[in-house]
């Protein structure tokens, strides 16, 4: 029974963590209908960020997250500027193209500048946990569930209540509607994108002490934010939490349940991206999107 | 009376077809003026070119004394020229009034927002009612006032109302163009496009009669029945129809 609850626990924690992981990449598709395949790298340069102010400068990943999460998003728009805005109206292949290339480039920058090597970061919360009888609570976890719960909430009341965050949510909708409001729909689109990067670098930086920081995680990370955004539907928030925690939980009971499940439970988000593909292709909550 | 908009041998169009050929036609301020057409004579891509949503291929567009073409499409709406697209295009999944706020987004309608959403909500009642509401949800009449509702939270001097009766019923259009006539008594400017002429002779005073991209006759409604100008336009040309 203690395996039951422990499975839960993990679930709902790791959930909290994907939660954050993807939902940079749904929205971000919802507002510029992009699919930013490097969304993996802005997560990783967070993880990076956050390991070298550790090092360094001896910085705890939780207050250098901030600062990171800015230089990434700054960065992002600046790419957004130089390459992305360009194949904003090219065929979908452009696009794919551009990002994919982009995420390899970014990968191998980091891999020149910083060798392959895999590193983490060490915390005095990274190693300690809550012991319930036999249920075992990780204090890193329970920290990068709450990091992530306050950034999610802090994105939902900004694109409910701020000037800003409605008018990202208009262009979202119609961007040629937004235009006739006077909203400048190409400055939402880079704003959009440098939030959205930042939220991969908040994902990074509290991966820092929970995971191990490669030039090469963000693809890895960004194959399951893209199941949990096919599974929660394109674009849609909400459907972007549920599909995180659907994953968590999946992968969860797998790697707790399945002889040799550890293994196995890495490959749980390809299985599931292929069944969401045949039985249901919007997703969750999605809505329809028109093929052009 | 002083002219508020000018537009003078307007050429514009889509990639590969030009639609406007060449379209002169002015408006001057507190008038109300119609521009009718049949489908794809070009009224709608009249209504793109000014607000900037095309990009003309030639002519000028001055607005209040302001070269409109220089200005980005965006930043119009500041200027007092606001457009209620044709078929609405309300944001569906965004609330009634969180639209009417996005309406007054722009610089010089923002610090009076509150006032003019209460005077959007006397002239549209029913806007009211349905605050919360998600505007997607709404009947084609009810978007219909949003979306007039929306161009007005701009606080333009010039509204440009691009096919507001489309598949309305006889009533929505009758509480329709009452209040578009209350708005051009208020002393707003307007031009309309429209392809229920009756409905658009109930609150215009001038109107442009346009086919095949080129603007075939204009003056008062009562010159443009008399004249049979309005016939030919929607049912004359033998050529084949452009696209829009």
């Amino acid at each position: 029974m203690s395996l039951f609850w422990q499975c839960i626990v993990d679930s709902l924690l790791l959930g909290g963590l994907y939660s954050l992981m993807s939902i940079g990449l749904s929205l971000g598709f919802g507002v510029t209908r992009i699919i930013n395949f490097a969304h993996g790298e802005m997560i990783m340069f967070g993880a990076y960020g956050a390991y070298f102010a550790s090092v360094l400068l001896g910085v705890d990943p939780l207050l250098s997250l901030p600062l990171v999460s800015i230089v990434v998003a700054v960065t992002a728009a600046v790419l957004f500027k130089a390459l992305i805005e360009k194949v904003l109206n090219a065929p979908h292949i452009n696009q794919i193209l551009l990002l994919f290339g982009l995420s390899l480039a970014l990968q191998n920058v980091a891999a020149i500048l910083w060798t392959g090597d895999a590193r983490s970061v060490a915390t005095p919360y990274s190693l300690t946990a809550y012991e319930f009888d036999l249920l075992l609570v990780p204090h890193g976890r329970i920290i990068a569930f709450i990091v992530a719960a306050i950034l999610i909430v802090a994105l939902f009341c900004w694109l409910r209540f701020s000037e800003l965050g409605r008018a990202t949510r208009a262009v979202a909708e119609n961007g040629q509607a937004a235009t006739l409001m006077g909203i400048n729909v190409s400055r939402m689109y880079m704003l959009s994108f440098g939030i959205n990067a930042a939220l991969g670098a908040a994902t990074g930086a509290i991966s820092s002490f929970l995971l191990t920081i490669t030039p090469f995680m963000g693809f890895h990370m960004l194959v399951k934010a893209f199941a949990i955004v096919v599974l929660g539907g394109l674009g849609s928030v909400a459907g972007t939490i549920i599909g995180a925690f659907a994953l968590a939980f999946a992968e969860t009971w797998v790697s707790y349940y399945v002889p040799e499940g550890n293994g196995w439970a890495e490959g749980v988000a390809f299985i599931v991206l292929l069944f969401v593909l045949i039985i249901r292709p919007k997703g969750i909550l999605g809505q329809a999107v028109a093929v052009h | 009376m002083t002219t508020l908009l000018n537009v003078e041998g307007l050429r514009a169009g889509y990639e590969d077809s030009i639609v406007l050929q060449d379209i002169s036609l002015s408006v001057n301020e507190g008038e109300v003026v119609a521009l009718l057409g049949a489908n794809g004579s070009g009224k709608t891509t009249t209504m793109r070119a000014l607000t900037g949503l095309i990009r003309p291929f030639g002519g000028k567009i001055t607005f209040a004394g302001r070269d409109l073409l220089a200005v980005e499409p965006h930043r119009r709406v500041d200027l007092g020229i606001a457009l209620c697209p044709e078929g609405r295009q309300v944001f569906p999944n965004i609330s009634v009034e969180e639209n009417l706020f996005l309406g007054s987004f722009c610089k010089r309608s923002r610090p009076d927002r509150k006032q003019t959403l209460d005077s959007v909500y006397s002239l549209f009642p029913k806007l009211a009612e349905r605050r919360e509401q998600k505007a997607g949800l709404m009947s084609g009449g009810e978007q219909q006032m949003l979306a007039v509702g929306r161009a007005l939270m701009s606080k333009p001097t010039m509204l440009l109302l691009d096919e507001p009766s489309l598949g309305l019923s006889p009533k929505m259009v009758q509480i329709l163009f009452g209040a578009i006539g209350q708005v051009a008594r208020s002393g707003i400017s307007i031009l309309l496009v429209e392809q229920n002429a009756q409905a658009a002779f109930a609150v215009a005073s001038r109107g442009y009669a346009i086919s095949m991209g080129r603007v075939t006759a204009s003056g008062t409604i009562t010159e443009l029945t008399k004249s049979g100008a309005l016939q030919s336009s929607f049912l004359g040309s033998h050529q084949p129809v452009a696209t829009a």
